[in-house]
Order: C-alpha cells, then structure tokens, then sequence
C-alpha cells in the first residue's frame, strides 16, 4: 500500500496502540479543507486514503474526492468497503457464484479453498418465514417448521457455504432481521484489521444485497443496498466504482411532541424528501434536534432511506453512539476505541463540527411540528394525519385508480358480506382490518414504539377489550432482544392476550410473507369485492405487496396498529381521541386523556440492558433448533448437496470450462460451464 | 480479447428500457421456454414461482432474459414481447430460442439499443443473462451506470453511439453483420470501429465509445468478467507462491 499523503499515525487506546489514517493531516498539508466535506464524505476519503495501491486507488482519487464541492461535478470513487451483508433472497445466488468459482479452480488443479469472501460477509435467513400459524402460542415453532419444509434445500446450501467458505456467516432463521441483527451485533462502527504488523483502526462500512441495509447508517456506518454482481464484486476484494454524490443537510430542532413516535417522524421525513428529491443523493441529519433522538429513533429514520430515494441517511457517531454500543453489550475496549478513534479523526459530530461543514442543499425540520400519522393506502410517501384518515380513506373508495384511488362506484359503498362461523358471526365492510403486523426492521428494533404497543395493549386488556376476529394478528420483531425486554417489562402477556403472539423473525407481512387469510375471510372479500386494509408498522405498502386479498396498507406505528384491534375498522379509528380504550372510540366514553405510553419514549434500562443484549446475541449465531435440518456432510466441494431446479451454477466461466454446454455430471447443484 | 466478427443482432431496442424489461422478476408463463423448461423438470405451474425466486437457477434465469410481456424489439414491425428473429432465415421465435439457435452456429449476438440503457433496479441477473444468451456487445445510446457496470462485470462490452449519431441517423435496423474492431489493444474509453454489412453487400462504417471507464474495468473486460479476473489473480498468488 501506498500513503502519497503520509496520513498513517498511531493512536494509543485502553486496549493498546492502533495505526489509522488521520484525515485531518490533509487539511494540515494544505491539500484540502476536510473539516468543511460532509461526515459521510470524510468516511469515503478514509477508504480512499487507507487502500491507495496507485492501481484501483490513486493518488488522483483521493485528491478528486479530497477537494470535494457541494456541487461535486464527475468525481469517480473506487470505494473499498470493509465487510458485505446479505439476505437469503439475494444471497443465495451469491454463494451459488462462489461455490462455481471454487469448482473452476479446481478444474485447473488449484486448491478450491482460496475461494473465499476477501471482505467478510454476514447472510442472516430473515426473507422466507410466513405467517402460516398466528394468534397461538405455538404460531413461531410452527412457522419455523414450515419455513425448513419449504426452503430445506436452500437452506442446505447456505449451511455448506458456512461450513466450506471463510471469512463467511450464517445466521440461521428464527433469529431476527438482517438490519437489526447488524445494528444489534454484527456493526462494530470502528474496525481493526492487521497489516504489515500493524493493527489498523477504520471507520466500518458495507454494502449489503437488501435496499434497508441503509438501516445501520443510524449508527455512524457507512452503507447502502447493492445488485448481486457488486455485492460479490466487493465480497472478492474489488472497489465499488461510484460517483461522489450531492449531501444534503437536513437539520432537525426542537423535540418530538407528546404522542408522537419516530415512525410518524420517518414518515414526516420521507413526505418531506420525497418532495426534494434526494434520489441518488446522501441525506445528512445535523442539529441540536439529532441529539434529542433516540438511536434507534435513528436507525427507524436511516431505514427508511429507499423509500425517501436517498442513498444513505446518515447520522454520524456522537455520544449517543456510544451508549448504544454500551446499551448493546459490546465490549467496553471497543466503545473506547469507537470514541477515541472519531475524535481523532475528525468523524465524532459535535455543534462546532458540524457547524463548519457544507452541504450540497439544505432542508430542516422542527420535531415539535411532528403529528402521529399513517402512510397509505398505496405509497409509503403519501402521508396522512392521524386524524384526517378516516376522510382520507372514504375519499380514495370513490377515487379514480389514476389518483391512486379504489375506483369504487357510490353503489358499492355499503356493501356487506356476512361471515358465519360456529359460535359466532360477523360483517365485513370497505375498510375492515383484515391485517394488523407489528413487522419490519423500520419499526420493530426501536423500544420506545415497542414498549408503547405493548403499554397500549395492557390498558386496553385491562379496560375489557378484545381483538376483533376477522384480524390476522401478527408480531415479528426484528430480534430476539425485542421478545426478551417485552417479557421483562411484563408486557408480552397483554400483546398476546390481543393475539399479538410471535410468530416468527423475520421481514413476514412486510415483504408479503403475511401467509394467506383465513378462508372464511378471503371468500367474503372476494365475494363483495371489498376494499379491505391492512396495517403494519412496516416500510413499503405498494398494492398487491402485503397480500394479494388486501387493497388498502397503511404504515403506520406498532401503537396504531394495536389501537386498530378491538375497532376491526379503518373507518372507525376517528378523531378525536385514537387512543381511546373502546370500541368505537366515541370521545364521551373515552377512558384515557392521551397515549399511554407517555413514559416510554425513553426506556429506562430496566427492560433493555447490556446483559439482557449479550444473552440475546450470544444466540445470534445460534438461532432456533426448531425443525433445523441435519448438516449436510463437510468438505470444500459442494457434492451431496441436493439436487433441484431452484439452485444450479454458474456457466459464466467460460474459459475456465471445458467448452460445452451442459453439467458435468456431478452430483450437487450440477455445476456447468459453457462457452456461449 | 480479440476483435468481435460476423456478429448478428438479438434485439433493437428504444429508450429507456429497464432492468425489469431485460429480467422480469415477476410470473413465470406455463408457455414462455423457462415454463416449458420447469415443466420438463417435473414442477407443476403452481409451484412456479417467480423468476425472482429461481435467482439459484441459471437455466431458469437465461430463458427469461428479455422475457418480459411488454419489451418491444423493433425488428419485428410492432410484435410485443420476448421476441427476437433468427437470421438470415427470418423465423420469429422466442428470444431464448434464437439466441440458442445463433449460439449453435457460433454466431456472437449484439444488442442496439437507444438512451438510458438497463434504468431501473441494480438486478444483476440483467447482466448475467445478457452474458449467458451469448451477447457480446450492447450498443446504446446511453446507459444507465449500474447497468453498465454489471455488463463490464459480466464481460459484455457496452458501446456508446458517438454524440449526435444513433440507429436512425446511421440507418442501421438490425439485419446488418456487424464486426467490432481494435478491441485487442484496449484502453479506457477507446473509441472503435463498427462495421456494418447490408443484405445488399453495401457497408456503414462508424466508430464508438467503448464505456471500459478505468483500467480495472478493462481488466474485467479482458479476462471475461469480475468472477474471472478474481480467479486469475488467485491462480497467479499461486502459482508466484
């Protein structure tokens, strides 16, 4: 490696003396204001800085991005990232690719065994659980099991990839979201790595094969969702070629009211970006109001960056970094590390820091502006007040579909259909909720939502209400830390006494995994051609994506979705009083003044502690036993593993093959080369 | 690498067309050659699922490259769908048929395409099927970057129309043979030339833009791909070893 700018220093730390790349030397030689580029900028220049080999990074790459403007112009960065995440979905066909590549060396007598991920790379399962059991204490072993019946030979796949490949990590289903598992576990913000005798400490970055990947922007990582092809490209060693994009810096005052959450806040924020336009841009969150959020109130806001268009929502470290590291168990050495390291480098937000840096454009927000709000019917970024969706959701029946309405006629309004079942009967209407999900790596990591829905759903228990029957109820945190301080606080009971009941980890109802409807209820909608809803405190609401039955999505706050359980109705959650403990929530028999979860914006560190968090993740690389299949036999190739349509390799390495179309007989996923 | 020579033409394409009109991640057809290739293997249509869940599957993924209902390939006077035509014959058939018929022959396949190439979703497997019907070269207007990127990837060399020319204006509409010329001695963003040979023996000679933007890229380019040029390296640790 190179160092044109002689940036290599040493720092001394708690745990020894580590070498890093001071960017603020550059400023020293005059050779560019870095305490004026963006934090998300500086992180990139580090990479650059770090990885110069005068080949895939220059001396005239690091200049070019050095000299960064908030009118960047063509500015080509060969960004190395320190380590890749992927999902099941996406990661399948990637390990396909490296299981290929391992056969071509050994077809020209190399050892197959140097095919490793060079970057490491972590595959949580979280994308194939369904809600197939809901409502039931059995619901999870039960949607465990199913899931290893259908994905069994996938599965096995990925099991032989952690077995045969290095620097390679299976998390196994049943243990929580990739984006949570990453914010939780696997992100460790400052990373070591030796070299040349010399243990180096830089900033943690990825790219992962999942557009939420941006969740773990929220804690100071760089990071966004790629394709497959750059994903493996990184997971290989090779830079990611991209352009410096604009930043924008997006100011955030005041404090959030009363009774307002983070998610009404993202889905303030993705209003409020959408209509900027940020697509392949950086958002930067600066201001006395980023200190007043919660992390995990920013890792819900960081998630949501797809869905505002933006590459990454970037909340760089500061203090509330490192209590979170704390409140997550990571070890103290590193908390250390995170916080000297920053500092010394020029990447800990402080009101001075961030003073002197420019941004591309600008935009602000007072938090104290911030109402409870839903997203829906059909787009995550059509915003409503709490209290206009009653109105708003009668006004899309009637709506042509081009103005993303129902295109109801006035005739088919009242329509009613019947639905018998042994001990009990009832109507379904336009707007009955058929779906009620507390879902999604957006929502589920953050205590303070969590603990309000489970607050919620004690008062309402305890004021004599039930869940309506025609709603599939579901929870599927995002990992198992959620499940342990929801026991602890004592509030689990109540969510399952609502049929809350976990019924998996998992993406579930937000990806479309809601599983199918009860029969009796699918018929019904069929049969009147009703416009039912779901909601769900998930991130993406386009039709048809929930579940081919349900018309209408609304995202909205895990708190929400428990108040929808003893209306059964879109049209009946109404102002003024939402939170009101009846069934109809009439404001004359309201029994509560305001949210009930008042208290639990910030959670004490009762119900979430460190060691509570070191329990959680010590399973991480545990998961369920479940319905877990039997290994499958070790080796370095991938023979004996099952054979099937859904799995085969690559014929991408033409010269490497023996020039023919077709497999080579092999038993396993039949690997073939062709020559095209 | 050496030069492309006597190449034929898949598809002529407008603009904007997306990563989702190359690799549909939607329904499979019972009738389209990745249905009728499932049903070969024993799997009932309600067992399909879509192509975005037989990502594992090469032999699924190829069969449903420029698959999608609405892609319009404009050599065959307003047709809509994965169609492409196998020539000199003239026989319409399904993309994936074509490619393999020209693939026996050992024709090299290219596509023309107008602005803003491969838009949409980053979907690798748009570049990796393009690889996998034996194209070599797409020839575009412009691209999108992803896109781009996942074809030099791929080692499928993606061609810009120099400023001011494309299909139209160079009369170019697909039945020409086409060689690729000076690809042996490449460098980033080097210009070469394209001949084109009429059904009436006449030529239309014009240069482009080889969008190789780096020297890495045109590593990848040379070696066949990012998987190979990784394999290579390794080989030649080895070897050094």
């Amino acid at each position: 490696m190179k160092d044109s700018f002689k940036t290599l220093k040493t720092l001394e730390t708690q745990s020894g003396t580590y070498g890093y790349h001071d960017l603020t030397e550059l400023e020293r030689q005059g050779v560019a204001e870095v305490s004026r580029l963006p934090f998300s900028i500086r992180v990139m220049l580090e990479s650059l800085l770090r990885n110069e080999d005068g080949y895939q990074v220059t001396r005239e790459d690091i200049e070019a991005l050095a000299r960064w403007q908030p009118e960047p112009g063509e500015i080509n960065v060969p960004l190395k990232l320190a380590r890749v995440i992927l999902q099941d979905f996406t990661g399948v066909p990637a390990v396909v690719d490296l299981a290929a590549m391992r056969d071509a060396v050994a077809k020209r007598g190399g050892d197959p065994k140097r095919i490793n991920p060079v970057v490491p790379a972590d595959l949580v399962i979280d994308h194939s659980v369904q809600v197939d059991a809901f409502g039931t204490a059995y619901a999870f072993f039960y949607n465990v099991e199913k899931e290893y019946e259908r994905n069994r030979e996938r599965y096995l796949l990925l099991k032989w990839g952690q077995e045969a490949l290095e620097n390679f990590r299976v998390v196994p289903p049943g243990t929580g979201i990739v984006h949570q598992v990453n914010l939780e576990y696997l992100a460790k913000v400052v990373m070591t790595e030796k070299r040349d005798g010399l243990t180096l400490a830089f900033p943690d970055s990825l790219v992962g094969t999942d557009s939420h990947t941006t969740m773990v922007n929220g804690l100071g990582v760089l990071g966004w969702g790629v394709g497959g092809i750059e994903a493996e490209a990184v997971m290989l060693g090779q830079p990611y070629y991209m352009l410096a994009p604009k930043v924008v810096g997006f100011k955030l005052y005041g404090e959030l009211p009363e009774g307002a959450t983070a998610t009404d806040l993202v889905l303030t924020i993705t209003e409020i970006l959408r209509k900027h336009g940020v697509v392949g841009k950086f958002v930067e969150f600066y201001g006395p109001g980023v200190s007043k959020l919660s992390l995990a109130d920013r890792a819900t806001i960081a998630n949501m960056a797809p869905e505002y268009g933006a590459t990454m929502g970037f909340f760089p470290v500061d203090e509330e970094t490192l209590n979170y590291l704390r409140l997550t168990g990571r070890p103290e050495e590193l908390i250390d590390l995170v916080e000297t390291y920053t500092k010394a480098v020029g990447l800990f937000r402080t009101p001075e820091a961030e003073a002197k840096v420019r941004y591309s454009e600008y935009l602000e927000l007072d938090l104290s502006t911030v109402e409870p709000s839903l997203a829906g019917p059909k787009r995550p970024q059509d915003r409503v007040p709490l209290k206009e969706v009653k109105g708003s959701f009668l006004a899309h029946l009637t709506k042509p579909v081009k103005e993303r309405g129902f295109g109801l006629s006035e005739a088919a309004l009242g329509k009613k259909v019947l639905v018998k079942r042994q001990d009990e009967e009832f109507e379904l209407t336009h707007g009955s909720v058929v779906i009620a999900a507390i879902t999604s790596c957006t929502n589920t990591s953050n205590p303070s939502v969590m603990l309000g829905a489970g607050l919620l759903a004690k008062k309402a228990v305890e004021a004599g209400l039930d869940t309506k029957p025609w709603v599939k109820t579901s929870l599927a945190p995002g990992s198992k830390v959620v499940t342990d301080y929801l026991e602890n606080s004592g509030l689990l009971p109540f969510l399952e006494a609502l049929r809350f009941h976990v019924v998996g980890y998992g993406c579930t109802t937000c990806i479309g995994n809601s599983g199918p409807l009860p029969e009796d209820i699918a018929k019904a909608v069929e049969e009147g051609d009703l416009v039912v809803a779901a909601v769900l405190s998930g991130n993406r609401n386009f039709e048809g994506r929930i579940n081919p039955h349900v018309k209408a999505n609304y995202l909205a706050s895990p708190m929400l979705v428990v108040a929808t359980l003893w209306r059964g109705a879109w049209t009946l959650i109404s102002p003024p009083s939402p939170w009101a403990l009846t069934p109809t929530a009439s404001p004359s028999t309201s029994r509560t003044s305001g949210p009930p979860w008042r208290k639990s914006r910030r959670p004490s560190a009762k119900p979430w502690t460190p060691s509570s968090s070191r329990r959680s993740t010590a399973r991480c690389l545990r998961g369920t036993s479940a319905g877990r299949p039997s290994p499958p036999p070790r080796g370095s190739s991938t023979a004996g593993t099952p054979r099937a349509p859904t799995s085969k390799t690559r014929p991408f390495l033409r010269s490497w093959a023996s020039g023919r179309w077709g497999t080579f007989g092999e038993p396993g996923f039949s690997w073939s080369w062709a020559t095209p | 690498m050496g030069d492309i020579r006597g190449a034929r033409v898949l598809l002529v394409l407008g603009d904007s067309v997306t990563t989702d009109h190359i690799s549909p991640a939607g329904a499979i057809p019972v009738k389209s050659p990745a249905g009728q290739y499932l049903i070969s293997k024993g799997v009932k249509p309600e067992d399909f699922n879509s192509y975005g869940s037989r990502r594992g599957n090469h032999e699924v993924m190829m069969r449903g490259t420029f698959a999608n209902i609405r892609i319009k390939n404009l050599m065959l006077d307003g047709i809509e769908g994965g169609y492409a035509k196998k020539l000199p014959e003239g026989d319409v058939d399904f993309v994936y048929n074509v490619a393999m018929r020209y693939k026996a022959e050992g024709t090299p396949l290219l596509v023309i395409a107008g602005k803003e190439y491969g838009t949409g979703s980053s979907r690798d497997w748009a570049a990796k099927g393009t690889y996998l019907l034996g194209i070599k070269a797409v020839l575009a207007e412009s691209f999108e970057r992803i896109h781009r990127s996942n074809l030099v990837g791929m080692g499928v060399l993606p061609l810009e129309f120099l400023p001011g020319e494309n299909r139209e204006t160079l009369g170019l509409t697909g039945y020409e043979v086409y060689d690729i010329l000076g690809l042996e001695d490449l460098k980033p963003r080097k210009l070469v030339e394209v001949v084109a040979r009429r059904e009436d023996g006449s030529e239309v000679r014009f240069q482009a833009l080889a969008r190789l933007d780096t020297p890495v890229e045109v590593d990848y380019y040379k070696n066949g791909g990012i998987l190979q040029t990784v394999l290579l390296h390794l080989l030649q640790e080895a070897k050094a070893e």
